[in-house]
């Protein structure tokens, strides 16, 4: 089971006050995308794709009032163990495997087969 | 239906995915309550033209800022919830009249940080900063500073906003509008007076005994200088630093307080600030804003010392924050029967919403169900808010 294991998250009223700060939020500009979700999914014991929706930047920890760390990382890491993985950071591990890259990019004048040496 | 949303605001602004209504059935209170659609107006007109859409199908609609208030007021069952949030530009600024035209969706925070840079500011700013704009007017949202510049209606000049059958208004006639939890109205925009940064000075008051600090404010709320007042009760004050003692911080417009470095003011208003952070961040998880007259602010701070409650607020306003603890869910009831007793009220400074319901006088009731009558007699508008109309 996945878990926040960062306990103080049951403390967190949903002010909102962390989305002010969220760039992801700041683009995306809905309530699914911002921190305070993934706040009220991770008190619930829900672990969504949101997840995957996070910069790690730490901006929503800054302001917040109740000083509660989402662990995204961490709760990433478990969704992993747990196959609960998008296909795009799939590829992106295929790839750094692969290409030491995430992107899956050659660098220019090396040889594709020096990426299996 | 959703075709036809999309029709008229664009795919990209409606939604009605499981994570996006889940996102959109909770502010910041206890409860939930599943929209049906999630819709995301980029203008005035878009507003306008999906209001008389929803009208023509009695469709109920749920109008939503930012999300932040406790008091269950921009939450529904089945609802279209029409979403502020990518309404958030200042589309005209005077700074010779010292005028801001504001989108609804815009936070005070924004606002604040985007006038910075010409030296002005929005002077009314709640405890949240992540209210939207729209979410003040229809508020009525009131600041620590209110008790010598007034609520956010001394503030508004103009306000543009759609009502329940898809008419747009632009009106100085802001009393339908301001303070009405959009029973009569989508926000879409504000016109705001803004002052300049102001210069002021500090003092910090402790006190070991209730009726000498009362005396103290009752002495600063009549002056004319005094810019607010904020108490802190005994714990909080311990954990910003102070003895444990009742604090009063007192902000003066002129310099006559001992704080008058701008450096040393920042950092003692920081410290105000953190007084949340504290309360918060050691477990007091409910929130609630009793107001209650300054001759009831004394049996209010004794009441909630007794029963662990933490306090602080706009002591010179007779507006405070209450916290609770989780394990003291049940005591919310019994705050409330001491608050009926000695005259005060909840939703004051939150707004009144689902929650708050029993505290609207009569007399306010039959306001609401006039304006109901004005400005949106089908009901669509933030049904189930604050009266039973229809």
């Amino acid at each position: 089971m996945i878990e926040n294991k960062n306990q103080t998250v049951v403390n967190c009223n949903l002010c909102g006050i962390c989305n002010l700060n969220c760039p992801i939020y700041s683009v995306l500009q809905k309530e699914s995308a911002g921190p305070r979700f993934k706040a009220f999914l991770a008190k619930k014991k829900e672990h969504k794709d949101v997840f995957w929706l996070c910069t790690n930047c730490g901006a929503c920890l800054q302001d917040c009032p109740a000083r509660i760390d989402l662990c995204c990382l961490e709760i990433r890491r478990q969704m992993v163990a747990a196959g609960k993985e998008l296909p795009a950071n799939k590829s992106m591990r295929a790839n750094f495997q692969k290409f030491n890259n995430p992107l899956g990019e050659l660098k220019k004048g090396k040889k594709f087969t020096k990426y299996y040496t | 239906m959703n075709k036809r949303i999309a029709s008229i605001v664009g795919a990209e602004n409606v939604s009605d995915s499981a994570i996006d209504i889940e996102a959109y059935s909770y502010c910041c209170s206890e409860r939930e309550l599943k929209p049906s659609l999630v819709i995301w107006p980029r203008n005035a007109e878009q507003a306008q033209r999906m209001l008389l859409f929803a009208n023509q199908g009695r469709t109920p609609v749920v109008l939503r800022g930012k999300g932040t208030t406790t008091s269950e007021g921009c939450i529904a069952d089945n609802a279209l919830v029409l979403s502020s949030e990518r309404m958030n530009k200042i589309t005209f600024v005077d700074l010779n009249n010292k005028l801001v035209e504001v989108e609804a969706g815009m936070s005070i925070h924004d606002l604040n940080n985007s006038l910075r840079s010409v030296n002005v500011m929005f002077p009314v700013v709640p405890l949240n900063p992540g209210q939207t704009i729209g979410g003040m007017v229809a508020l009525n949202a009131l600041s620590k500073q209110s008790q010598l510049i007034g609520r956010v209606n001394e503030w508004v000049e103009k306000v543009e906003f759609v009502d329940g059958t898809g008419k747009s208004f632009f009106t100085k006639k802001k009393e339908d509008v301001v303070g009405r939890e959009g029973l009569s109205g989508f926000i879409t925009k504000a016109q705001l007076r803004v002052v300049d940064i102001p210069s002021i000075s500090l003092e910090f008051f402790h006190f070991n005994e209730l009726t000498d600090l009362l005396n103290q404010v009752r002495l600063l709320r009549k002056d004319k200088e005094v810019y607010f007042l904020e108490f802190f009760d005994r714990k909080t004050s311990n954990e910003m630093g102070f003895e444990l003692k009742y604090s009063l911080m007192a902000a003066y417009t002129s310099f006559r307080g001992k704080i008058k470095n701008a450096q040393e003011i920042k950092e003692w208003l920081d410290k105000a600030d953190s007084a949340v952070v504290f309360i918060r961040s050691s477990g007091y998880y409910y929130m609630e804003d009793p107001f209650v007259s300054f001759e009831k602010a004394y049996d209010l701070i004794e009441w909630c010392e007794k029963h662990d409650v933490r306090l602080q607020g706009h002591i010179g306003l007779g507006a405070f924050y209450a916290y609770f603890q989780k394990k003291d869910r049940d005591l919310l009831d019994t705050f409330s029967s001491f608050l009926r007793r000695t005259g005060g009220k909840l939703g004051d400074v939150f707004g009144t919403g689902i929650k708050n319901k029993l505290w609207v006088s009569q007399e306010k009731k039959k306001e609401f169900i006039k304006l109901k009558e004005e400005y949106d007699y089908n009901n669509i508008l933030n049904p189930d808010k604050i009266i039973n109309y229809r």
